[in-house]
Formats: C-alpha cells, structure tokens, sequence
C-alpha cells in the first residue's frame, strides 16, 4: 500500500454499501494500529524520560558570563549561556572547565525558580574538566540525587539536560549509556547529543538521577576545548560524580585539583603491547623519591596487574595529585613495593648534560638492525623479553661502550678530564652499549647531580664522577667528523646524492625528497623535513642550498608542498606525520637526528607537527615561524627530546613576540637555541646555515 | 540538463498512471471475487497484524509509510560551487500545493517536484515570505490524487516529545525512492536566534530545536511530525546558533507560517516591509540615563559604570562607578559592546531595568530617561558617548 489511507478510502466508497463496514474497518485498523504505540512501550517510555528531565530540572541552573576572551586555542566561543547543576543547598554549582575557557570577569546564575544570583570560580578540576561555582545570597536550593556508579550500564537510557536556550525551561537530548569508564576511567560516554546547548549540564537515567556532568573529552588531549569537534556527533561524555565527593570538599575550599603524576617516563614505543618499563625516573619526583630506577618494570599499580604502558595509564587515570598509590616494581629478580604519594604538578623538567659527542658507529649489519626495529629502542634492557627475537648476544658484544667525539669546552666532562676517544662504557649504573643507552641514562639525571662515569682509555678503565649541567643552547663553532675514519676502507669522497619525488598513496599532496648517496659502508641517515612557501623558494633551489651538508652530514631532505599551493592546514599533520613515518621505514635513519623545519608563516606547521610527533621528532627548526598562538605546548618529556633552533628575524615587533612564544618554549623545559638573522624575512646566509648543519649534528649529545 | 530529465520523467508517468496497478485498486477487484465473510476474515487478521507489528519492536513504521508521500524533493537550479541543487518540500493541499523554504533553488522559472512514487510534476513558485522564508509551489496534479497534509490539523509538541524529521538531505532519495526518516526528541521550544554566515534571520519566534541531525543539506522545507505522524513544523535552512555557536537541528512551528501559507493560498498575501525590529524610532543611549561605560577595548569588555553624571536618572537611583551592568531588561549584556546594543533596542521614553552586579551583590534598579534629555541637543556632555 503506497498512497495514504484517504486516497483508499475515497476509492473504495463506491462499492457496494454491503462491504461498507467491513471496508470502513481496514481503513480503521491501520489507524488503531497506529494509536497503539502511544498507550505502549513508547509512549510509556517517553512519559518517563519526560519525567526524569523534569526531576532533575530544578537543579540545572543557567550561567551567564560576563567580558573575557572570544577566542581560545582556535576556538570561536559562543557568547550565549550555559549551563550548571546545583550540588548543595548554599548555591555550590558544578559545571563543565570549557564553559570558562574565555576566563570571564563575572559569572551570573539563573536558577530555575528565576532567581539570579552572582556566582565565583571556586576550583577547578583539571582531571575530570569540571569547575565548582559558588553562588552567593542563595539557600535551601534543591540537590538532585545521583545515581550510584557502579549501577550504571551500557545500553540504559540517558537524558542529557541543558538550560541554554531560555532560562525558564530546560533543554533536553535522548540517548543512551555508551560505554562506562572511557578516559581512562574518568567518565560514562552517550550517543545523547551534547554540545555547547548541555556542558554542564547533568546526564540522567530514566529515574532522573544525575549520572554524571556533561564536559568535552578526548583521550589524547588535555585542554579544555579538546574534545568540543565533537558535539552532537554521538559521542559524548559525562562525568559521574558521586566517586568525586572527597575532592569536591577540597575543591570547595579552593583547591584545584590535577591528575597524579608519578614522573616517569616510558620508552616511545607501542604502549598497547610494551610493558611499563621506566625509560626515565625523575630524581625529584614521587616516583624518584620513592627510589624507583630507571628499568625497573611496574607489574601492579594498586592492585591492578599492569601488563602494558597502557594498563598503566588507565590505572592511574582516576587518580589525583595526593592520592597514594601502591606500586609493584620488578627490577631484575626482586620485587619491590613501594607506597608513592602522586603529585598534581612537576616543575618543569630540563634536560641534563654531561658535554660530550657521540662517534656515531656504524651499524655492524645494518640490514639487519633495521630488521630489527622495534628491538633498536629496547638495547638496553636488563633481561631479553621473552618471545621477542632479541639479539642477546648482539648485545653482550655491544655493550662496548660508545666512543666520544667530543668533549664540550668547560663542560662537566672536561672538568672531570674526559678526552675524546674515549669510551664510555657506565653512567651510574646503566651500562652503555650504545648512543641511545647514553642518552637514556642522562634523561634520568638532572642538573647539579654527581654522576659516576667509567671510561676506557687504550685498554684501561677509570672512574670518573662529573658534576652534570643542563643541556647547552650555544652550538659549538668547531665539530670534529662523526665517523672514525675506517680502516680496509678506501673512503671514495662525497658522491652526490639524488632528488626524487616521494609520493604517498592516500595524499594529493607531492613531496621533494634529497637522499645522499649511499656511501659505503652505509651510515643511519638524518631527517630533514622542510615546510616552506613555494613563494618564497623552489624546491630544488632549496635542496641544493643544502645539498652539500646533506652529503657531508648524512642528512635526508624532504620538502613537502601542500595540496592546495600554500595552504597547509592542521588537518595536512597526518599527511606530514606519515611521510616521516614512510622515510623512516625506507632509510636506515638516525632516530636522534629527526628535526622538521618551517620557514616563516607557513613553516609554523613545523610547531604542532612536532608536538604531535613527539616518538619521532627530535627537533624544531623555526625560520621566522613562530609557535601557533593557539598552540599548547606540553611539557617538556624527559623520554622523548626535543631540541629548537630558532632563527629570528632582526624586525623589532616581531622579535620581540618570537623571543615571547620562545620563552613559554622554554620555560616548559625545552632546549631552546636562537640566532639572530640578517635578513628581514629570516633567510639563512651560509654562515646560518652552517650553524644549523652544527646543530642537527649536535642533537645526539648527552 | 534536469529539465530535459524531468520531461522524459512526466512522459513515463503518464504510461505508469494507466498500467501499474497501485493496490487502492486493486482492493475493489479483488472485492468482485470474494465473499464478504472471508474477507472479513481477512481483514481482521490484517489488523491484528498490524497492530502487533507497531508495537514496541517497529513504533514508527506506520507513522513513516503514513508520511513519507506528503514529503516531496525538489531540484531547481544550484550544483555549482557546492551549492545543492535540490530541497524537500510537503504537500498541503490536493491541487498540487507545495510548501517549501525560499533559497536559490528555486530561482528559477519552473522546478521540479518528485514525488515518493516517482511522479514528477513542473512547479511554479507562487509567492514567498522573506520575514518567515516560507515559499509556496504549487503545479497541476492533473487528475492525479495527491497525499498532502493539512495545515489546520496541525499537532504541538512539548520538549520530550518523540519527533520524525521528513526529507530529502544530502539528496540521498532519487526517483521513486521515499524521503528519509529521522528519529529524535523536541531538546527544546525556544526562540530562533541564529545567523547563517554573518547573516542573522529574520524570524525570531520559536522554532522546535530537535536532537536528531535533521538539518543538512537538502532537508530544509522537510516536515517535523509527532510520533503519530502529525504535522509539527517544517525544517528550515542550515542555520548557526547564536546562543550555542553550534549548527542547529530545528524546525518553523506549523503557527509561525499558517496564516501567512492562508493567504498565499487564497492570493491575498503581500509580504510585510521589512524593517529593522530591534531599532525603535527614537533609541534609549546610555547617556541619557547620566551613564558612561568604560572605553570598549577588547570584544568583550565588560561593561563597567565608569562614572555617573550627577542630576541623571542614573544617579537618582543610587548607580554608582564600578558597578557592572550584567542585565538590561531581561537580556544579558556580556560586553560594552552588548550593553551598548542592548540599550539601543529600547525606546527612548520607556523605563528600563538594570541588573547590576556591586561586589557579589546583585541589584535591579528601574530607570527612565528625562523626557527633557530625548532632545539630544540638550545633552551635549554626554552624547559623544554614545558609540
């Protein structure tokens, strides 16, 4: 039956007035059938949702914010209400962190009854995004009830409650339970809508009690408007409460509260399948404090057996600063238990220096070691993971020590009487077999720290103690060659290498790409990869500016151009993030020299493809590219190096807001090297250009 | 090219009318042949049939089926530039009356209308709304029956309600394929404030904001039911809220359109002038209440008093420096630029209420401006002021 029910009955009226009735009658049922819905299940069900939003109703307040910022991190904010839930009868209110993002100058809260009342930030919960707002002149407001957490279940109903569009009526959205314990533990998800119209707002079950406060999340982010691309997507995120009322009692006395930090760090690999080995442990951190060591492999975190980096992870996420936590360490046969009091904040972390370079060994069998891969990062584990294909004896041999190139004037490895040629065979109790055994060691010291080094000298071991210092921002003027010069082999000189473009599949974009020639024997490569205006310079032109330290250095250039002539945008991150993964898995690559570069405007996509590449990227290059303002610049990871080079343009303005954003670079840790240019638009002379081929040469310090 | 289309289209109607047997005709063949009590049978199994099959498992397969042929797609002019080519529309009367929302689409001489069933007529625009942006088409059904609904017996519906959304989005039905059916609930009945680019709409009445995502591309002029099929509003363009800074999923309630849609029909519609709303003949300024606001620095500077003129209304009532104006009437002013807007809205005689924030007081106070002051020649102090 196609047409409607009217175009039936008017033809059918012309038959025979027997069949009247009966005929009247079908065209009746389907309509019967229609009404029966309302006095069933579904309307049943809708009655209840309607109730339970109107249970709960009396408790979500509108916010009003008044002055602050427009624009946060890229984000256009609305400047329309939002929402909150009273939580006590003196006016505490909770709400979503992204509904004061802007950082307003007063806030105004309309209760449901109408009344208004002004209200002040009390804490903030940067954990679970969540503020408490306290607002004054008010009593015996109504509290709704909550539902306790360990009855919440996926596929049960849920209402997301706002009260944004007027302040006389609430707004609502139905869905159901996603998932509970998503963010690590912190929050229930829903496919009920939610947005801008409900943050702040209570999710409720079909009895209207609060599940949780509706906030933006997202699993690999931590600001407040991570998460807002999602709204009304089907997935959404609340965060129960009831867990929380310990925290609440201090939020209410203005304390904000933060996640719990152990300070450590874990090696950049696979978390899903890698165990939590502690790559680096802070010496002045809990977990330093509590005597944790680098290698040591946590197996339990308060009860729960850790079998990954990211067991780890979830096991910690509920937690905050000052919670205790109770940790099982293995480190070689011994277990070790240790009671360790988190913390909500680390100052800064700043790399330690102990001023010396690398020889850089050529691989015994590259082919080989790049089979290898994964067990690159693993060279200096105690014991041989099992089922792993670890080389054990490969190790045992290299376990040699790693040979020094240089030794930084005045640095603490000169005082102490290191020379080059040496070989470092043991910093503090870490044997080194290899750079990366060297670099990991220092990652776990930090500045002032006296540190026991063993050094073979033609045949004859010493021990030396060295006072480290924090990572140089001058580059040396002087680098003596990274390779000893071999013995058997004729060295032919420097062969030019070629430029090819490299293209991947699945992207428009095109990509330049300098490789040198493969000198024999072979050597791990640097990366080089250019973000530059095709204005400004061609390609090629730029490759054979290069060309000459990319020989001699042993450095891949690649200078991707953006689908769209010079248009990058933050989407194009992926594209740049695959074509560094796509020439690491190609080339024999040196993972310590991975620097991405950008020159001017356009290059400043050099930044965010740097923090979001934090396992690969070991250095920023920034021409006259300042850091996106809309940036967040993590903190500095003592596993994962990142080292700037910035080269600013002699303009006064200009100058002045670089050394700014550097600053905030710097003061969250990392090592920040600056020069000067003479060129108003930061073009490199070769003298420049020189000092940054010194530089990526240098990134293998320790 | 669609026109070309829609020709050919109109032809194979024709031939599909006379030979395909639609089962309203079938019903009295079959009737011809059978005895009454066996088809009484019938039909009572029927029904129970389709009663069960509407509870709980399928609640809106009816209700679909009921609807989908009263909601059209239209294709008129576009496809360049991303712009589609293509909108919904319903049928509200027999004689081949289609409500639609106004857009480029349909400016052109004719459009297309496609039926559920495949049906294609040639549509002229009849006349349209630029205050609700309601157009009315209207073509010649010929001797062809057409669903439709009607306007009068229109539902309302409460923030709660289970809705249907009807329409073509993202032009996903071609030919004889029904529009799409989504399901969701009324999130709320609030007045529309929401622009589309920098462009706010006209329209400021309520709308039907729902949770399903029932505004995309190609929905607008769609039709928003209750869950028994009954007509609510009709989806509009896609649209920004101003409230949320988020898109909008909405729809125009039946009553904010019917008169206007009556007298389209009857050919007695002239559309209203246009004219700003918001701005009164003789607007209220700050300075005329003997206020003066901190100088506007940022796009959002909160709008403190900076001073108050002694010998205004501002200063008989007690306002004092510092204060901050959060509320004029019952609009909030987040900014200087807001209050300053806000105050412009009011006539420059009526009283007007100030929420003010005074240390974590709140306060109202109830102003009028001298009526000696609406002369603004008389206030030259304060008139430069005014921004």
């Amino acid at each position: 039956m196609r047409r409607n029910n009217s175009f039936e009955i008017s033809s059918i009226l012309c038959v025979t007035k027997l069949y009247f009735l009966v005929v009247a009658w079908l065209c009746v049922a389907p309509f019967a059938a229609l009404a029966q819905p309302d006095a069933s299940l579904g309307a049943r069900e809708e009655a209840a949702l309607t109730a339970a939003a109107e249970k709960v109703a009396p408790s979500v307040v509108q916010i009003r914010t008044i002055g602050g910022l427009d624009v946060v991190e890229g984000t256009i904010l609305a400047d329309g209400p939002t929402t909150g839930l009273v939580i006590s009868p003196d006016g505490y209110v909770l709400s979503s962190a992204f509904n004061f993002v802007q950082k307003p100058a007063s806030i105004l809260v309309t209760f449901a009854s109408g009344k208004q009342a002004p209200a002040e930030l009390v804490a903030t919960d940067h954990s679970r995004m969540l503020v408490l707002l306290k607002a004054t002149g008010v009593a015996d407001l109504p509290v709704p009830s909550f539902a306790p957490t360990n009855e919440i279940r996926v596929g049960q109903w849920a209402t997301a409650i706002g009260r944004t569009f007027r302040a006389d009526r609430t707004n609502v959205t139905v869905g159901i339970v996603s998932a509970v314990n998503r963010m690590f533990g912190k929050a229930i998800q829903t496919d009920a809508d939610v947005s801008t119209t409900n943050y702040g707002g209570p999710l409720v079950d079909i009895q209207g009690r609060v599940l949780g406060i509706l906030v933006p999340m997202a699993p690999q982010a931590t600001s407040e408007v991570a998460g807002v691309e999602w709204y009304d997507s089907g997935i959404g995120f609340a965060v129960p409460i009831a867990p929380l009322a310990e925290r609440i009692e201090q939020m209410k006395k203005g304390k904000d509260q933060r996640s719990g930090l152990l300070g450590i760090g874990m090696k950049p690999e696979n978390p899903h399948s890698s165990p939590a080995e502690l790559a680096v442990v802070r010496p002045d951190s809990p977990a330093g404090k509590a005597g944790l060591k680098k290698g040591d492999k946590i197996t339990e975190f308060n009860g729960k057996a850790i079998h990954s980096q990211t067991d780890l992870r979830f096991a910690m996420g509920t937690l905050y600063g000052g919670d205790t936590a109770h940790v099982v360490v293995i480190r070689g046969d011994e277990r070790i238990e240790r009671d360790v009091k988190l913390i909500a904040e680390l100052p800064a972390f700043r790399h330690a220096f102990l001023g010396m370079l690398p020889v850089r060994e050529v691989p015994r069998d590259a082919e080989k070691e790049k089979a290898q891969g994964e067990a690159k990062d693993a060279k200096n584990s105690k014991d041989a993971k099992p089922g792993q294909d670890s080389p054990a004896a490969a190790k045992g041999e290299r376990a040699t020590g790693v040979v020094v190139r240089m030794v930084y004037a005045d640095g603490p490895a000169a005082q102490a009487g290191v020379k080059p040629g040496d070989r470092i065979t043991k910093i503090n109790e870490s044997k080194i077999g290899s750079v990366d055994d060297a670099i990991q060691a220092v990652n776990n010291l930090t500045a002032e720290a006296k540190v026991a080094v063993q050094v073979v000298r033609e045949e004859k071991s010493l021990e030396l103690t060295l006072t480290a210092a924090n990572l140089p921002t001058d580059v040396p003027n002087d680098l003596p060659p990274a390779r000893k010069p071999l013995a058997n082999v004729v060295e032919k000189g420097v062969q030019p290498g070629k430029s090819s473009d490299l293209k991947l599949p699945e992207f428009q974009h095109s990509c330049r790409i300098y490789v040198p020639a493969d000198s024999s024997p072979r050597r791990e490569l640097g990366v080089v990869l250019w973000i530059q205006s095709s204005a400004d310079s061609k390609p090629d032109d730029t490759i054979r500016k290069w060309q000459s330290i990319c020989d001699r250095d042993g450095i891949i250039f690649m200078i991707p151009t953006a689908k769209d002539a010079d248009h990058w945008e933050r989407t194009d991150l992926e594209y740049l993030h695959r074509l560094l993964q796509q020439v690491t898995t190609k080339y024999q690559t040196d993972p310590r020299r991975i620097v991405v570069g950008g020159v001017g405007n356009v290059g400043a996509l050099a930044w965010p493809l740097a923090m979001a590449s934090r396992s690969t990227v070991r250095g920023v290059i920034a021409i006259a590219a300042m850091p996106p303002r809309q940036l967040q610049i993590p903190p500095n990871d003592p596993a994962r190096r990142l080292a700037v080079f910035a080269a600013i343009p002699p303009k006064k303005d200009t100058a002045a807001a670089f050394g700014q954003s550097l600053k905030t670079v710097s003061d969250a840790g990392y090592n920040v090297s600056t020069l000067t240019t003479n060129d108003v638009t930061g073009n490199l002379n070769e003298l420049n250009l020189e000092e940054l081929a010194r530089w990526i040469d240098t990134l293998d310090r320790f | 090219m669609l026109r070309a289309n829609s020709m050919r289209f109109l032809d194979m109607d024709s031939r599909i009318d006379r030979s395909s047997p639609h089962s309203a005709f079938r019903i009295p063949q079959f009737f011809k042949h059978a005895r009454a009590v066996a088809f009484a049978i019938t039909c009572l199994f029927i029904g129970v049939s389709v009663a069960w099959a509407s509870d709980g498992a399928a609640p809106f397969t009816q209700v679909a089926r009921q609807v989908q042929p009263k909601v059209v797609k239209i294709y008129g002019v576009g496809g360049a530039r991303g712009l589609e080519a293509y909108q919904s529309g319903m049928l509200i009367s027999a004689k081949g009356h289609v409500l639609t929302v106004w857009s480029y689409v349909l400016d052109a001489d004719e459009v297309t209308i496609v039926l559920d069933d495949g049906r294609h007529y040639v549509a002229q625009v009849v006349a349209s709304d630029p205050m609700t942006e309601v157009a009315l088409l209207k073509f010649d059904p010929g001797k062809d029956e057409v669903p439709h609904f009607e306007l009068s017996m229109a539902a309302k519906a409460q923030p709660g309600a289970r809705v249907l959304a009807f329409s073509n989005l993202f032009g996903i039905a071609v030919g004889e394929d029904p529009v799409s059916v989504l399901h969701g609930v009324v999130s709320a009945v609030a007045p529309l404030d929401a622009r589309r680019g920098a462009f706010s709409t006209n329209y400021r009445g309520e709308v039907y904001v729902v949770d399903a995502a029932a505004n995309n591309p190609g929905a607008a002029g769609g039709a928003l039911t209750d869950s028994q099929g009954r007509l609510l509003g009709m989806l509009g363009k896609e649209l920004r809220s101003n409230v949320s800074g988020t898109w909008l999923n909405y729809a125009l309630p039946v009553a904010a359109f019917a008169t206007t849609v009556d007298d389209m029909l009857a050919g007695r519609f002239t559309p209203a002038e246009m004219k700003d709303a918001d701005k009164p003949a003789n607007p209220l300024a700050f300075a005329d209440l003997g206020i003066v606001l901190v100088p506007d620095v940022v796009n959002r500077t909160p709008p403190y008093i900076d001073r108050i003129n002694p010998k205004t209304p501002a200063a008989a009532v007690g306002l004092r420096p510092d204060d901050l104006v959060v509320m004029i009437d019952t609009q909030v002013a987040n900014s200087c630029r807001e209050a300053t807007r806000l105050i412009e809205r009011i006539e420059h005689d009526a009283s007007v209420r100030l929420g003010i924030l005074r240390g974590e007081q709140f306060m109202e106070f109830t102003l009028t401006a001298k009526p000696d002051a609406a002369s603004k020649d008389t206030t030259p102090p304060t008139s430069d002021e005014k921004k």
